[in-house]
């Protein structure tokens, strides 16, 4: 131990500038890392705010076909379904559809979400993008919120009337009055053009229904709870005709994209990988052929070749750990300054960033996980490990007299 | 008691299409406690003998017997502990370890004897006061003359106790004086310890220090000279 340590410090430029690129490689892919889930986290985060939740309740079958008739009538036995499940942060009971909607100067198709208008959570949503007028207020039933694009093509403003049709519960045709409450923009053109809040008093008025929803949308600590509370809820609600998906499911367009971007993380990540991999195996190399003569004597002396082979081994694992502690003391700044500070591309991108249906800030937060972090030091560890193993090799299978005289 | 036997030793040598003869019909025996000098020009097969019998290279014929066992039988293994406990080694360019101080140098056939500490360190001290460089213990190689190099590294061969210790050209980069005084105090050891010493030079200020000198020429031994007695040739050719 004391000679690989020894031996790692006789060039100790070589060594340094080694350390270094081994551990810039270590720090970039934290931070690569750090920023691509940090990244996707909030993508995932803004979805399921504008979406579902992260779990979401509605009718059995109202994923692969949709419809107004499709009714949850007993939301009660969901909200106590979903008591006491560990990191249920929020739940919103809605009812969405489909209709047209009309002006007196024009009409388009939309899609519409009731909720009750008192839950921050929904409040939310819409509520921080809004350029005129005010949110739905609590206990109103005939007020509506519109993106400015639809406002544009219905050619209304706040106080107008507007008429929304479609297909209440018992498949009929049915009509309702709204008056514009506020107009939003969110620069998400889907949602600007195409989507209306209602309040759920408003919705049951226009659908003809005395109670009952179309979807629950729980929302939890994190997305990372999903596959905890998941089989919790769906055992609690197995004998309900719902069912009960995570945000994966609901937002298959968004996990796709996470999915890829995750790949050309990875792809990333194994260039640095090969980097950090060339460089140890070249000062490594380097450092065994350059005393190929002392091998030659110390196996001559009597040192085994597999001790030889452990001792370059040794060597390795040692430049690796103490790469991996600067490299790890790099990451973690650069993780700590981009987790708190972030990482603003608003110069960049579009002012609105928008992305598999989500809003997405210009400005990126990294967030590393523990897992990530020691799976990403396993793999440096192994790398550099693996690469130590041909010159080890090559040392180990010296002949003595060969590289004493030929040397 | 015969500690080295070797019977009809030969090496070839292949450098692409072409065969080199280094060794041809090599027989030579030594007694243990000889002080023996293997002469010879450059080119004679003074390194490869050594080589062969230190069991650094095999041979292409023969047999070579250490205290008894023929070690070109032998494999990788039992060659490597053959040279850690039997053998001890001084090479001509000294050959210490660059990392380690003259004590952990000497110290490190010790260490991979697995003696224990405090017998190792006392065993240490005293062979580096026997071979004069006390108070050096802790130079590295960097920090100490020729001269002073190649006694650690006589201590070094000598540190195991060894039945034979192989000096391959010791004194070629040495000064005349530093590697008279050199070899002198491998005679010395030879006296007070009865470590047999086989030592290949082309320096006649060493050959003149010998109980024996053999002389090879072309890869044979020319002549076999016990200093002291009557011409005692009893090998071939010129």
């Amino acid at each position: 131990m004391k000679m690989a340590s020894r031996n790692l410090w006789r060039n100790v430029r070589r060594t340094l500038i080694t350390m270094v690129a081994i551990g810039l490689g270590l720090a970039l892919a934290m931070i690569s890392i750090g920023l691509g889930d940090g990244g996707h986290e909030q993508m995932i985060e803004s979805g399921v705010r504008m979406g579902a939740g992260h779990i979401t309740v509605q009718p059995l079958g109202y994923q692969k076909n949709p419809s107004n008739d499709k009714i949850i009538t007993d939301d009660a036995l969901i909200m106590e379904a979903l008591k006491d499940i560990p990191h249920v942060r929020e739940v919103s009971s809605r009812i969405v559809g489909k209709g047209l909607i009309s002006s007196a100067a024009n009409s388009s198709g939309i899609a519409f979400r009731a909720v009750d208008p008192g839950k921050a959570r929904d409040k939310s949503l819409l509520a921080p993008h809004l350029i005129s007028g005010d949110y739905l207020a609590v206990g109103e039933a005939g007020s509506i919120l519109i993106g400015e694009g639809l406002a544009q093509k219905l050619k209304v403003s706040v106080g107008k009337k507007v008429v929304l049709m479609g297909q209440d519960a018992s498949r009929e045709v049915s009509s309702a009055l709204f008056r514009v409450k506020g107009i939003y923009k969110t620069g998400v053109s889907d949602l600007d053009g195409y989507f209306c809040l209602i309040s759920l008093k408003g919705a049951r008025q226009f659908l003809g229904l005395e109670q009952g929803i179309t979807q629950v949308a729980v929302y939890l600590d994190s997305q990372f709870e999903v596959e905890k509370a998941l089989p919790i809820l769906r055992s609690r609600l197995g004998s309900l005709p719902v069912e009960v998906l995570p945000w994966q499911e609901v937002m298959p367009d968004l996990l796709r994209f996470v999915q890829l971007d995750d790949a050309g993380n990875y792809l990333f990540l194994g260039i640095i990988l090969v980097i950090v991999a060339l460089g140890i195996l070249n000062t490594i190399l380097m450092s065994v052929l350059e005393r190929t003569r002392e091998f030659g004597m110390m196996l001559a002396l009597g040192l085994s070749p597999h001790f030889l082979f452990l001792m370059i081994i040794f060597e390795t694992t040692l430049l690796a750990l103490l790469s991996m502690v600067l490299g790890g003391g790099l990451g973690f700044g650069g993780h700590h300054y981009f987790a708190t500070v972030g990482l603003d591309l608003t110069g960049l991108t579009p002012e609105r960033l928008t992305l598999a249906g989500t809003i997405i800030s210009p400005v990126l937060y990294s967030h590393l996980r523990l897992m990530r972090i020691f799976g990403l030091l396993i793999i440096i560890f192994l790398v550099t490990l693996t690469t130590g193993l041909y010159p080890a090799v090559k040392a180990s299978r010296l002949a003595p007299v060969k590289a004493i005289y030929q040397y | 008691m015969e500690i080295v036997k070797v019977e009809n030793l030969r090496k070839i040598y292949h450098q692409d299409a072409l065969e080199i003869q280094a060794l041809s019909g090599i027989n030579l025996s030594l007694e243990s406690g000889e002080f023996t000098v293997v002469a010879g020009p450059s080119g004679s097969g003074k390194s490869t003998l050594l080589n062969l019998i230190g069991g650094l290279d095999r041979p292409t014929e023969g047999r070579i017997l250490l205290a008894g066992e023929d070690i070109t039988r032998l494999g990788k293994g039992r060659l490597s502990h053959l040279r850690l406990n039997k053998i001890g080694f001084v090479f001509q360019s000294y050959n210490l370890i660059p990392v380690l101080t003259a004590y952990e140098n000497a110290e490190f056939i010790l260490l991979l004897q697995g003696m224990p500490y405090q017998k190792r360190r006392q065993h240490v001290m005293e062979l580096l006061e026997e071979v004069g460089l006390k108070g050096l213990e802790n130079r590295r190689p960097y920090e100490m003359s020729g001269g002073q190099q190649q006694r650690v590294a006589v201590a070094r061969a000598l540190a195991s106790n060894p039945d034979l210790v192989l000096a391959d050209e010791p004194t070629a980069n040495l000064d005349s004086k530093t590697g008279l005084a050199l070899i002198d105090m491998m005679l010395d050891m030879n006296k007070t310890r009865g470590v047999t010493f086989l030592i290949s030079t082309h320096d006649t200020r060493v050959m003149d220090k010998a109980r024996r000198v053999i002389l090879l020429r072309d890869g044979q031994i020319s002549s076999d000279v016990r200093i002291g007695e009557s011409l005692a040739q009893n090998s071939a050719s010129p």
